[in-house]
């Protein structure tokens, strides 16, 4: 590892979440450790409810951990930064602002000049193949144009690391397999960290360098798989469902002994 | 074909250009809905009918001579009276003076009620100490400042200002409270994600989100000024509508005060259908029919 490699990298350091439920204390997450490397893709699989949202809300520094701490290139991480941005599953586009405004809100909150905004937007819209769409309004756009706005919005941070979570689970799988596409592209030319959060077994192989499979809740690490297949890749490759099917057979283990402990 | 497991048929379609009927039809179609000179139509047809209507029993009911001239005056007796007082200029004069004193009042009021709305939305202390306070406020008739205010500014602009003020508050910062309480969370999460904090994620996210709701407090908060405003002329201030309503009962012209009632209303219909019906156009236009 260069010392680049180790400048940049995220370390998710024995982080255990605790919050209050209905009643008492639910343990969401215990003693996750995970380590990132600069340019790597992950996605994080489990079954609902097992803290893949949550882990990334903490990545984000929307919330913070009970105990242990993450770091990012060595650094603490103690709230939300431009340096780690988050992608919803709803988008959460702004409404009041056309598509390029909206791209442009990161380097604005950054001070960046109006002509830089404007460059950056425009960048990362050529990239998600959103040219001539600019001055769209938000309602005006399909689920799938709408994530690739939100994925040229969290581009234009310039993140380090790009979280997201489930962005996809609400497209259909014709649309799906188009913007998993973008957003190889788009990763590959922007070399970003990214922390996929999904429960769709053939999205995380199809994307992901490195699957990681959290436990029933409390989440921890249970099972890591390395995905060496050539890119680009497509959702209906052979290789793709045999992994996917290995892993789902995992997943269902893991679901499965969930329900024989509730029953 | 077969012998994998399926078998397969593809169609070849011609990629032929739209037929002339489907083109036509198309064509009809955008013409009528998108017409403007339509639209209008369909919204001024409805209120033309029932205003020519009512215009025509309150002719009716004077031409009847039921009651004396001088308590129910024919709508002929109040466009002269209108006709007139607008060539003396006194209706003009007057509208002039009340647009002025409520559009200062109502700014003053959008400015002070758009900071204590944030102040008890941002303030869980505040917001309990002083939301109820509002809430209590609200059910006050303005008008019932004006002692207080008379005794403490005089007669004066300050004093009418003051009641303007006092009647839009407390609808404008409830307004903006319960618009941003409403927001779905995933605004302030999108906003401080991509780097906003404190008065920037406000002013760049939650108020602008804030906007449709908030939209209803504004307008509800312009239709107190503008009673508390009539309100206030009746009672003792120089010019204004109000006052020429308050001159008509002293000389019992009913046609005056018909005149007076009329331009109220009339000022009323024309800034929400102006001012507030291009804001509501505008958040449509972003928002698309769900925030409208």
């Amino acid at each position: 590892m260069t010392d680049i490699q180790r400048a940049m990298r995220l370390e998710v350091d024995s982080v255990s979440k605790l919050y209050p439920s209905g009643r008492g204390v639910t343990e969401a997450l215990r003693d996750v450790d995970l380590q990132v490397l600069p340019g790597e893709f992950i996605c994080i699989i489990g079954g609902s409810g097992c803290g893949k949202s949550t882990l990334l809300n903490l990545i984000a520094g929307l919330d913070s951990p009970t105990s242990g701490e993450i770091r990012l290139g060595g650094a603490p991480v103690t709230g939300p930064g431009p340096d780690r941005t988050l992608m919803f599953q709803d988008a959460a586009l702004f409404p009041w602002l056309n598509v390029k405004k909206n791209v442009e809100m990161a380097p604005k909150l950054a001070g960046r000049t109006k002509e830089e905004q404007s460059e950056i937007a425009q960048h990362y819209l050529d990239l998600v193949h959103l040219h001539g769409f600019e001055s769209a309004w938000i309602h005006e756009l399909s689920g799938g144009m709408r994530q690739r706005v939100a994925l040229a919005r969290c581009l234009a941070a310039n993140p380090t690391v790009l979280l997201m979570d489930e962005p996809f689970a609400a497209l259909d799988a014709l649309t799906r397999d188009h913007v998993h596409d973008e957003l190889e592209r788009a990763w590959l030319e922007t070399g970003k960290t990214v922390v996929f959060v999904t429960h769709n077994v053939i999205e995380a192989v199809r994307l992901a360098d490195r699957v990681i499979l959290l436990s029933n809740r409390p989440g921890q690490l249970k099972a890591v798989w390395r995905i060496t297949l050539e890119r680009p890749r497509h959702a209906e490759d052979l290789e793709v469902a045999e992994i996917a099917a290995t892993i789902t057979a995992q997943l269902h283990k893991e679901v499965s002994s969930r329900v024989r402990q509730r029953l | 074909m077969s012998g994998n497991g399926f078998d397969e048929v593809i169609f070849e379609i011609d990629g032929e250009a739209v037929p002339e009927e489907v083109a036509e039809e198309a064509e009809r179609i955008s013409r009528s809905s998108a017409g403007r000179g339509k639209r209008f139509l369909d919204n001024a047809l409805p209120t033309a009918t029932v205003v020519g209507t009512l215009i025509f029993l309150w002719w009716l009911a004077s031409a009847l001579d039921i009651w004396p001239e001088y308590l129910v005056p024919s709508p002929a007796t109040v466009v002269s009276r209108f006709a007139e007082k607008l060539a003396s200029g006194e209706i003009t004069i007057a509208v002039l003076t009340s647009l002025r004193r409520v559009a200062i009042g109502f700014a003053v009021a959008l400015i002070l009620g758009g900071a204590l709305g944030l102040t008890i939305t941002a303030s869980k202390f505040l917001g309990k100490g002083l939301g109820s306070l509002v809430l209590g406020l609200q059910s006050l008739p303005s008008i019932c400042w004006l002692p207080l205010a008379f005794l403490w500014f005089g007669i004066s602009e300050t004093t009418i200002l003051f009641v303007v003020v006092m009647g839009a508050l407390p609808s404008v910062a409830l307004g903006l409270r319960s618009g941003i309480q409403n927001l779905p969370p995933q605004y302030e999460r999108a906003g401080r994600n991509l780097g906003a904090q404190g008065w920037t994620l406000y002013r760049r996210v939650i108020i602008p989100a804030a906007l449709p709701a908030f939209l209803g407090g504004i307008e509800q908060g312009w239709a107190f000024a503008w009673r508390s405003l009539m309100a206030a002329e009746i009672i003792f201030f120089g010019l204004g509508l109000g006052q020429i309503l308050e001159t008509g009962r002293q000389l019992s012209d009913l046609a005056l005060v018909m005149t007076a009632i009329i331009s109220i209303i009339a000022i009323g219909v024309i800034v929400d259908g102006v001012v507030f019906g291009a804001a509501r156009r505008a958040i449509r236009t972003r928002w698309g029919l769900m925030g409208a």
